[in-house]
């Protein structure tokens, strides 16, 4: 009852608290662990609510008698370390939780991944029909006098995409930023966390916290590519490439958060942020770590208290 | 605007080649050297793409002979747009160098841009 508890309040407490950290200063001193943390508390959620489902499972199902036999516990005290008052409804929440919500996010992520892999093959042919590649650049540029575009279409056989527009208006330094950081989404394989962020939100899309993680991912995977182009070029050229570009009014969609974020781009690499020191990056991936394990420790104390116990309930029997 | 098959993009690049109209012998022997097909088969992709209003035709003898309505540049300007237009949902797929400024805010940056570049003996 206490480990079922717990594990829907953390979820719970997740769902609420984390979205609040969004934009937090020093996300953009540190994008790529940023990331991490923003899978790790959707991984944490998601299994806090699971692993609750599969508590409330114990008491009623044969998933307790697995376990007895399995640690040699004694059945009837696991079901009691576990039991919830009310049967019926314990087993129906706990089958959604522990076995539907699992399907509904495997199926999602899978659509996900054959829509998406699907999208970026018609693409890739559509760059191939329209585009000459320009092997000096490593890129395909597309005839294109009314729309300034630059972007890239990852996965495998992955390619940078430029209109004749875009390399107009860019210097060779803007243009030379913008490629690095064009490789640097293709190189690191950015599209795989954006991809996984957004199936989760579209799995479950009452989660407040999945759709700000997917959000907040998009938005860091270009903090990122920014970062990788500044090495190459000076950061000054990165940014006015971002401002040229931007400016040009190319029909493309936007959200509103994409209009914020590109100032903030500017701003960052403008006045370039300290990164963090070697010692916080290291205890923020030992609390992510901490963090994921947390679910499987809470969930699991009833069950070690049983086994160390090695008492056994005797189950009221009626005599008489 | 929907990108064309792999048969139709063959015809096409034909076509937009050639610079004339052409009727289905003329286009099937433009792309036999390349692979065997049927004549009946060019004959279906070239109505398709008459129907769906890429082509149009002139009777020119007793065959209708093709040529493409926009030129390939206007075709590949018109694919852009439409790629850009809808990639807005699918951030997985294209990957945008940079999303649209209003004017204003684009100006503040731009001077933030120009400030940055100025050399430091400018503040002494």
């Amino acid at each position: 009852m206490i480990a079922t508890t717990a594990l829907l309040g953390l979820g719970a407490v997740l769902s609420v608290a984390a979205p609040h950290m969004s934009g937090a200063a020093w996300a953009g001193r540190a994008p790529r662990l940023a990331v991490l943390a923003w899978q790790t508390v959707s991984a944490t959620a998601i299994a806090a609510m699971v692993l609750a489902g599969l508590t409330m499972l114990i008491p009623s199902t044969s998933l307790g008698g697995g376990l007895a036999e399995m640690f040699h516990a004694c059945l009837s005290t696991l079901r009691e370390a576990y039991g919830t008052p009310g049967q019926l409804p314990g087993v129906l929440l706990g089958l959604i939780l522990a076995v539907a919500l699992p399907l509904r996010v495997a199926s999602s992520v899978a659509v996900a991944a054959i829509r998406g892999w699907r999208r970026r093959r018609s693409l890739r042919r559509f760059v191939a029909s329209v585009a000459h590649r320009d092997a000096d650049l490593g890129a395909s540029i597309i005839e294109a006098d009314a729309s300034a575009a630059a972007f890239c279409v990852p996965g495998k056989g992955g390619t940078i995409v430029l209109t004749t527009a875009a390399l107009r208006s860019l210097t060779a330094e803007e243009l030379a930023g913008v490629l690095a950081h064009e490789r640097a989404h293709l190189r690191g394989h950015h599209d795989l966390p954006v991809a996984a962020a957004h199936a989760l939100a579209r799995a479950l899309p009452f989660s407040r916290l999945l759709g700000f993680a997917a959000a907040e991912i998009t938005g860091l995977v270009e903090l990122l590519a920014d970062d990788a182009a500044a090495r190459e070029v000076d950061r000054v050229s990165v940014a006015s490439a971002l401002v040229t570009l931007a400016g040009m009014r190319a029909p493309v969609a936007t959200l509103p958060a994409a209009e914020g974020a590109t100032a903030v781009r500017v701003a960052r690499l403008l006045k370039p942020a300290r990164p963090l020191h070697r010692l916080q990056s290291a205890l923020g991936l030992l609390a992510g770590i901490l963090a994921l394990a947390g679910p499987l420790v809470i969930a699991g104390i009833p069950l070690v208290a049983s086994i160390a116990s090695g008492l056994c309930t005797v189950p009221q029997i009626a005599i008489g | 605007m929907q990108p064309f098959g792999e048969l139709e993009t063959k015809v096409m690049d034909g076509l937009w080649q050639r610079g004339e109209p052409a009727t289905v012998r003329e286009v099937l022997e433009q792309l036999r050297t390349s692979r065997p097909l049927a004549y009946t088969t060019v004959m279906t992709v070239l109505a398709n793409l008459h129907r769906k209003g890429q082509l149009r035709r002139e009777m020119v003898g007793r065959a209708w002979a093709y040529s493409p309505v926009r030129t390939r540049a206007e075709h590949a300007a018109g694919l852009l747009q439409g790629v850009l237009a809808e990639s807005g949902d699918h951030a997985e797929a294209l990957m945008h160098f940079v999303a649209d400024l209003g004017p204003d805010d684009v100006l503040r940056l731009r001077r933030a841009v120009d400030a940055a570049r100025r050399p430091r003996s400018a503040k002494r």
